[in-house]
């Protein structure tokens, strides 16, 4: 019980202090302010990084994998229990079922942006390509829509671009330009 | 694309949105793409050059 109150004691006089001194210095609110949002951000980063390396684990690419396999299969299962009297007329899985349970990275990674641009990277694995993607996609420095229903990502951390492109077959692309962000302010 | 004027000072052209993006695009492409030493050779003209014309379209909101 003391323990509570003093809790709530030193709470009080925290906030008054606060509140006291924000009143006699103008700038210890924006100092404050600054320093949240610094904070803040820095948070964000690490809990990306944090999802990068998670998506990077032997483990995580495993159970992705069965969940999927698994989805797939439950899929093609209600598949062929809606439709009793054509049994041979539903497939396990379309192609274009498995492509809709990837993620954008991985969907743009396991096309052709791996083998072209993989080593730009140093990336060994299509996963570590894939969580490079999705991080970049969830936390772009910068976003460009461009012609055609293309997107375009920039990130400033790496200087590479990520390019989705509803159109292409494998969803777009990634790499590191040679002149980094002026190629990406040129893309139109 | 259409062609509205040419004469000995140059060409007027007028192109879609479009197609001024896709200009665009193409030699952000060439630059990004092709090798110095043969840069001047394929293009016909300098890297400074192409982009100063780069430049100047990225001047115009286009698309």
């Amino acid at each position: 019980m003391k323990r509570r109150l003093l809790f709530w004691a030193a709470l009080a006089l925290a906030v008054a202090g606060g509140a006291y001194y924000a009143h006699v210095d103008p700038t210890f609110v924006p100092a404050c302010r600054a320093l949240t949002a610094k904070a803040g951000a820095a948070i964000r980063r690490l809990a990306a990084d944090s999802e990068t390396s998670l998506k990077q684990t032997h483990l995580y690419t495993s159970v992705t994998k069965e969940l999927r396999e698994r989805a797939i299969r439950e899929t093609s299962q209600a598949g062929a229990k809606t439709a009793p009297a054509a049994p041979q007329a539903a497939p396990p899985a379309s192609k274009a079922q498995r492509q809709s349970l990837l993620t954008v990275g991985e969907q743009i990674a396991s096309g052709h942006a791996f083998a072209q641009h993989g080593f730009e990277f140093g990336f060994n694995t299509e996963a570590q390509m894939a969580a490079h993607i999705d991080r970049v996609i969830a936390h772009p420095f910068s976003v460009k829509r461009l012609i055609r229903g293309r997107t375009a990502y920039w990130d400033d951390d790496t200087h590479s671009v990520v390019i989705l492109d509803p159109n292409a077959r494998d969803g777009g692309t990634a790499f590191k330009p040679e002149r980094g962000r002026f190629y990406f302010d040129s893309l139109r | 694309m259409q062609l509205l004027n040419r004469n000995t000072d140059g060409i007027v052209l007028r192109l879609s949105h479009e197609e001024g993006a896709v200009l665009c695009n193409a030699l952000n492409e060439a630059l990004e793409s092709l090798a110095d030493g043969e840069f001047e050779i394929r293009m016909g003209a300098s890297k400074a050059e192409v982009t100063r014309i780069l430049a100047a379209l990225g001047q115009i909101d286009i698309a």
